[in-house]
């Protein structure tokens, strides 16, 4: 037993025999004769002889003699004999000990103990009294009298521990545990060894008792304790900073980590410290002290104590040096134990550290993993991303190659990285073609490519694919997205073949139900409505709960509003929202189902269907149409005053939202029907004023086409019913025409009375009834009313718009420092981009801070057109021609249908010139052109800059031809035509044919429109002056 | 006169000797021990001159002087101990044992005057010990006006740094004592400190860290706001610490301008987890929930948990999580905090959070 040895240094044994021989040695009267009982003979003088030769060597010998001594003076009165009992006693208990010593039986320790308890019990003011009460303990313990060691050891660091020299209790406190352990009272040795952890005792006695407790603590599954312990080493620099302890606590982590108790895992693991911090406080300190030991190395003024410090400080920096390098080991159950805790935002930077830290470490591949799916659970999509790609990058990373690429698809689906993912998939459907993983690899690129638009790549790729491997797991996959891209570029013989392909070879697929849906969207395309309708009836008959549920019921709504089955057609509209359907789906089905109420005379029910879609969803940036549908169905009506009661409605339920700009629609909608109404009654009564007054007006309006069109356009108010009443197919045309004579003078001839032609004052009524059911105040009025409570109410986004509406069409004065940056904030996205145009002239900067803004927060937005429009108008101005094209692309790519698509598809094409990408320039360019819409103008402009980049590549031929084009195409844009007639003539004057350029001068001459030409005198010019 | 000058040109480098019949140079006399390494003399301080410390013999004053300039005597390694008497031995003894009242009228005859001298502090010997031990009687006696006069009238750039520190004690213990006037006197006399050297910063780094520990941030962004004005090893750490405060001044304006200047720091570098969870916390407070969270996870992984502001990173990310809809990582964070820093104010606040968390739970 290790704790044996310990005891036997007995306390004070050397002085002892000394004493009592001291104490005996003078001829006194020996007045306890009497009490002889053993050795009758010897005195006791000769007893305590005795006792000292056999003292030494023999101390079961001198037992006996020791007895008889004490028996002797038990019961002696005087203080001399007193005190010969005293130390006779003392020496009785050592000597059983001494005599355990040699002999080894514990017998001889137990014969001791009632000595011990008797010099205990009666010599309490001794200064050996501690030593005694150890002395007992100890030889109870050697004895393995556990319980009755255990009462010692008790008693003695309850009564003696600030007694007990440092190395004696360390070892009392050991064998006070081994007695406790042994007793079954390991629970009552707790309350001492907390007292051992303070600050006033030696470090060994304070880390005894520290782990100590932690054993005890662990085995009792005590856990509010480890707690506690874990809280006393926090607090405790020594602790903190101690090896041991640290991977006491990082095993103990361990085990709690195995047995799914996180958050203790978690707290012992935080609280390790790496051993790279230990050694540095322990090198701090020491370079501190070394420093100074150079210092003061001829003065002597060292103090011991830093000597001391200095000595334990290199030892410790060895220990630690040669300790175990568990740091990363560390990281790793660290952050492992966060994620399990679910605390994935500590747990993925823990991974990242590792990553970082630990490059060479044996389980790099691991951390490289663990940093990938963390990034991913806590949303740090871009470094997931990167951690996934350096995973797939590195050859020797295998083991979690297949989950890797799969989320990493996943995540290039989302963010349309087509390109990577089409590569990844490449990749891994070459690598695991029959892994049932590559199906949804291939799910991943279809649905991305398809998402883009991209269907070519899906036609060309995906059947390559399938070729290769027919039997891959991918196969039904392929098919499906084949079918989908057949289907979405138009081509629905060749989808429905792909689906019915798929349904017909992979039965059990997971795509069986859309394939079988998307047949019939193909018969649809087809224009086979009896088929589609079969397909659709037959696929919700048992597809119940199906995604696609809704959208089938959108289907078979507007297949019956094409059969004219107007209930039926509403019931399934209906039906798309009670399936769950995505918003644009049910707004579909709204807007579809109030249109055929609208087309039926329905009014009540087509009203109350658009309020129940603004009630149920107010943040639909289609509650603006419906307020403006039901606006003109109100007008259809003659329901003027209804009309604008609900524009008013609309913006003030809405007008405050600044997410959406439709209400800025509303508003803008409100002034110009008003406009619109005012100024149709005017022109109107104007009209028929003038027409039935002034036979010259009458005949122009009658016989000549060209005027009557000319005055049509110029006054586009008059009631377009004036228009039908003036075709000559009309009753009314040959009425007129009697009595209007088709060469009469320019004034003068018959007036005609407007009683005589009823259609006319029909017309002319109906005008002036819209007129008086207007609101009396005009919009400029009501809006101003409107912005000032607007702006009492706080209601800055309605503010703002109200003022935009009159700035741009009563001419508001406002000055650009009046938006700060609260009320920009506050602003709606059409709101914002006439703030930025307004303040783009004084400070660009902000102006294009503001739209970068807007068309990041909301890119979809109409607004956002018109927003990426400035920007690149503002770039272009800032020569960052660059980046003007970028904007105007995204016009284009985003918002084609938007009014300013085409002019920024012509100021692309100028953006690229002025980058001299002239090739791109063409391709922009052409763009316009392939847009048969967009003929007109635009098409003038862009032949035209077609030719100029053609010039400036110096491929003349071609310039010239698409200047020629457009002098002879675009003749009727006198602007366009003259700069193509002067380039292109300037072409032929430096190659020599003057002649050629002098006819072509002459040709643009005798253009009718020339002459409206900023460019007819300098052309002819230069005819005169050849 | 004469044998003493003497004694003392062939020690000293550069001695300025002048006969003069000029009193006392506005100062207390004081005798004083020159220890050079190898030799002492025991003369009478009279008073300082410029650069110069003046002198004279010890015994009657028959008015030569001897001049030694500072840097002579640094130069030299010179040691100045004022000869100070057995009283006020006693008296130190007395302040020891926990007696401030009795070592008060002990010490301070001796070294209040040496108070004048206050340039000397810079010179090793007993001047420094001796002024803080009468310090130290002063505020255990709570002598605090005496004590703040005596403070206020110090040319504070001349205070050696274990002298500030004593200073800065004191309006620790002023705190303490709710003397508010005389720590405001005191305060704004640190704060008028100009051009402090390296090891001042140093001392009033250290009290701005003390003020914030016990939560008055407005003195210690005083503090580390002085600091962080001076170029020295400390900047940074002072303009990390006054951005915490002024977080907790709620001095949003001021603490933006500050946060904007704050200086960037990699990620491996000392206070980087600091900066990061200053970050988390103004984030938190504008509501910016997974930024904040970021910065707080990104801190806390690259902070010791021995760092002072660890227990409050952890509270931080439990918040946060709550923020973010995580309850059982919250609890868990919460748990983390109580457990393992239960003194703290932030264990404090977390019991909180889950004592309320319970008491939600049916």
């Amino acid at each position: 037993m290790m704790v044996k040895g310990q005891l036997l240094r007995f306390r004070c044994a050397a002085v002892l025999g000394v004493l009592i021989l001291c104490f005996l040695a003078p001829t006194r009267t020996l007045r306890a004769e009497a009490q002889v009982e053993n050795f009758p003979d010897l005195t006791l003088q000769d007893l305590a002889a005795q006792v000292d030769i056999r003292y030494g060597p023999q101390p079961a010998e001198a037992i006996p003699y020791m007895v008889e001594i004490k028996t002797r003076l038990t019961n002696a009165m005087s203080e001399e004999y007193r005190g010969i009992y005293r130390e006779n006693l003392y020496r009785l208990g050592l000597a059983h000990m001494r005599w355990f010593e040699q002999s080894g039986e514990k017998e001889t320790l137990l014969e001791g103990v009632p000595y011990w308890e008797e010099f205990i019990a009666e010599f309490l003011s001794d200064k050996r009294h501690p030593l005694a009460v150890m002395n007992r303990a100890d030889s109870l313990f050697a004895g393995e009298q556990w319980d009755a060691a255990m009462e010692g050891y008790l008693y003695t660091t309850k009564v003696y521990h600030a007694q007990i020299k440092e190395n004696d209790l360390l070892g009392l406190l050991q064998r006070m545990v081994h007695a406790a352990r042994e007793s079954g009272r390991i629970g009552e040795a707790n309350e001492p060894l907390w007292k051992f952890l303070q600050g006033s005792y030696s470090y060994p006695v304070r880390l005894f008792s520290l782990n100590s407790l932690f054993d005890q603590s662990l085995e009792a599954d005590n856990i509010t304790e480890l707690l506690q312990l874990v809280t006393a080493i926090n607090a405790d620099r020594d602790f903190r900073y101690d090896i041991g302890v640290n991977l006491r606590l990082l095993h103990t982590g361990d085990k709690f980590e195995d047995e799914e108790r996180y958050l203790e895992a978690g707290l012992l693991f935080s609280m390790v410290l790496p051993v790279e911090q230990l050694l540095k406080v322990v090198e701090d300190r020491l370079i501190e002290l070394e420093e100074w030991a150079f210092r003061n190395r001829s003065s002597g003024d060292a103090s011991k104590a830093q000597l001391t410090e200095l000595v334990t400080l290199r030892e410790q920096r060895l220990e630690l040096v040669a300790a175990p390098k568990y740091t990363a080991n560390l990281r790793w159950r660290q952050a492992r134990v966060l994620e399990l805790m679910e605390r994935k935002y500590e747990a993925y930077f823990g991974f990242q550290r590792l990553v970082n830290n630990y490059p060479q470490h044996r389980h790099i591949e691991q951390f490289r993993y663990a940093a990938f799916t963390q990034g991913i659970e806590c949303g740090n999509l871009s470094e997931a991303i990167e951690h996934g790609e350096y995973y797939l990058a590195e050859p020797s990373y295998l083991l979690f190659e297949k989950p890797v690429a799969m989320r990493l698809a996943s995540l290039y689906a989302r963010f349309e990285a087509v390109d990577k993912l089409s590569v990844l998939a490449d990749d891994f459907l070459h690598r695991f073609p029959f892994e049932p993983v590559a199906a949804q690899m291939s799910h991943y690129l279809g649905q991305a490519l398809l998402k883009k638009g991209m269907v070519e790549r899906i036609i060309e790729d995906f059947p390559l694919w399938v070729a290769e491997y027919p039997d891959g797991a991918f196969i039904d996959s392929a098919s499906y997205w084949i079918g989908m891209a057949y289907l979405f570029s138009g081509d629905f013989e060749s989808a429905l073949g792909a689906f019915n392909t798929l349904l017909a070879n992979y039965p059990g697929s997971v795509y069986f139900k859309e394939a079988s849906f998307r047949r019939g969207v193909a018969h649809f395309g087809l224009g086979q409505y009896a088929e589609a309708r079969e397909v659709f009836e037959s696929w919700l008959s048992d597809s119940s709960g199906h995604p696609l549920v809704p959208e089938a019921h959108v289907f078979l709504g507007d297949l019956d509003a094409m059969d004219a089955r107007v209930e039926s057609a509403l019931m399934n509209y209906r039906q798309v929202e009670i399936h769950g359907g995505a918003l644009a789906l049910i707004e579909h089905a709204y807007f579809e189902s109030a249109a055929l109420l609208l087309a039926n005379k329905r009014h009540a029910e087509h009203d109350a269907m658009l309020e129940e879609f603004l009630n149920k969803y107010p943040k639909s940036a289609s509650c603006a149409e419906a307020i403006l549908r039901m606006a003109e169905a109100a007008l259809d009506q003659g329901l003027v005053l209804e009309a604008f009661a609900r524009f008013r409605s609309g913006i003030e339920r809405f007008g405050n939202d600044s997410k959406s700009d439709d209400v800025d629609v509303v508003i803008d909608s409100w002034w110009e029907q008003d406009s619109t109404i005012r100024a149709g009654a005017a022109e109107t009564a104007a009209f028929i004023k003038a027409f039935l007054g002034e036979e010259s007006f009458r005949a122009r309006m009658l016989y000549d086409r060209i005027a009557q069109i000319h005055h049509f356009q110029q006054h586009g108010a008059i009631d377009p019913g004036i228009k039908e009443l003036l075709t000559v197919r009309h009753p009314l045309y040959a009425e007129l025409a009697a009595c209007t004579d088709a060469a009469v003078a320019a004034t003068g001839g018959r007036s005609l009375s407007l009683e005589d032609y009823p259609e006319l004052g029909e017309l002319l009524a109906g005008s002036q009834a819209r007129l008086a059911k207007l609101p009396p105040e005009k919009p400029a009025q009501v809006f101003r009313a409107m912005y000032v409570a607007a702006l009492e109410a706080g209601q800055e986004t309605l503010a703002l718009r109200l003022l935009r509406v009159l700035n741009q069409r009563d001419g508001e004065a406002v000055e650009a420092k009046q938006f700060t940056t609260d009320w920009v904030e506050s602003a709606s996205p059409a709101s914002k981009v006439w703030i930025a145009r307004l303040i783009a002239e004084d400070d660009a900067d902000r102006a294009i801070t503001i739209l970068v803004q807007l068309i990041t927060e909301v890119p979809d937005s109409a607004a956002a057109a018109e927003g990426l429009f400035l920007l690149g108008e503002l770039e272009s101005q800032r020569n960052n021609h660059e980046a003007a094209q970028a904007y105007h692309n995204r016009v284009l790519e985003e918002h084609f249908t938007s009014i300013y698509a085409r002019q920024s598809a012509i100021l692309r094409g100028d953006a690229l010139r002025q980058s001299e990408r002239l090739q791109d320039a063409v391709e922009a360019y052409a763009l316009v052109l392939n847009q048969r819409e967009w003929r007109g103008e635009v098409w003038a402009e862009a032949t035209f800059k077609m030719g100029d980049c053609f010039a400036q590549m110096e491929d003349l031929a071609k310039a010239q031809g698409f200047y020629e084009r457009t002098y002879l195409a675009f003749s009727a844009y006198p602007d366009w035509s003259g700069r193509a007639v002067l380039a292109s003539a300037d072409l032929l004057e430096a190659l020599g044919e003057s002649n050629s350029a002098q006819r072509t001068y002459q040709y643009f001459l005798d253009l009718p429109t020339s002459k409206d030409s900023p460019y007819y005198d300098a052309i002819r010019r230069k005819r005169l002056t050849p | 006169m004469q044998p003493f000058l003497i004694k003392m040109i062939p020690r000293l480098c550069v001695l300025a000797l002048a006969l003069s019949s000029a009193g006392p140079l506005g100062a207390a006399e004081l005798p004083v021990e020159l220890r050079y390494p190898m030799q002492t003399d025991s003369v009478i301080l009279t008073g300082l001159e410029g650069s110069s410390l003046v002198f004279r013999p010890k015994g009657a004053d028959f008015g030569g002087r001897a001049y030694l300039d500072f840097s002579t005597l640094e130069k030299e390694r010179v040691m100045l101990n004022f000869l100070l008497s057995d009283k006020f031995y006693e008296g130190l003894k007395k302040l020891k044992n926990g007696q401030p009242l009795q070592a008060l009228p002990l010490i301070e005859p001796e070294a209040r005057p040496m108070l004048n001298y206050i340039e000397l502090s810079h010179l090793p010997g007993n001047y420094v010990s001796t002024v803080q031990a009468y310090f130290e009687a002063l505020r255990g006696t709570g002598n605090w006006k005496r004590l703040t006069t005596l403070i206020a009238a110090l040319p504070m750039r001349e205070v050696p740094p274990p002298l500030l520190d004593e200073i800065g004690q004191t309006t620790l213990s002023l705190h303490r004592a709710q003397a508010a006037t005389d720590l405001e006197k005191i305060h704004r006399t640190l704060l008028a400190m100009d051009s402090a050297g390296p090891a001042q910063l140093e001392v009033l780094l250290s009290l701005g860290d003390s003020w914030r520990e016990v939560g008055e941030y407005q003195k210690a962004f005083d503090l580390y706001h002085k600091v962080s004005m001076e170029k020295s090893a400390h900047q940074v750490v002072a303009n990390l610490w006054a951005a915490y405060c002024g977080f907790y001044l709620e001095d949003s304006k001021s603490l933006q301008s500050i946060l904007q200047d704050l200086p960037k720091i990699q990620i491996n570098e000392a206070y980087f987890s600091l900066r990061e969870l200053i970050d988390a916390r103004w984030k938190l407070r504008q509501a910016e929930y997974p930024p904040a969270m970021l910065a707080a996870a990104r801190g806390k992984t690259y902070a010791a948990v021995t760092d002072p502001w660890y227990p409050e990173l952890l509270h931080t990310l439990a918040l946060l999580y709550e923020k973010m809809e995580m309850p059982d990582a919250a609890t868990l964070a919460h748990q983390e905090v109580s457990i393992m820093f239960p003194a703290s104010q932030w264990a404090s606040k977390s019991l909180e959070i889950i004592h309320h968390q319970n008491n939600k739970t049916p």
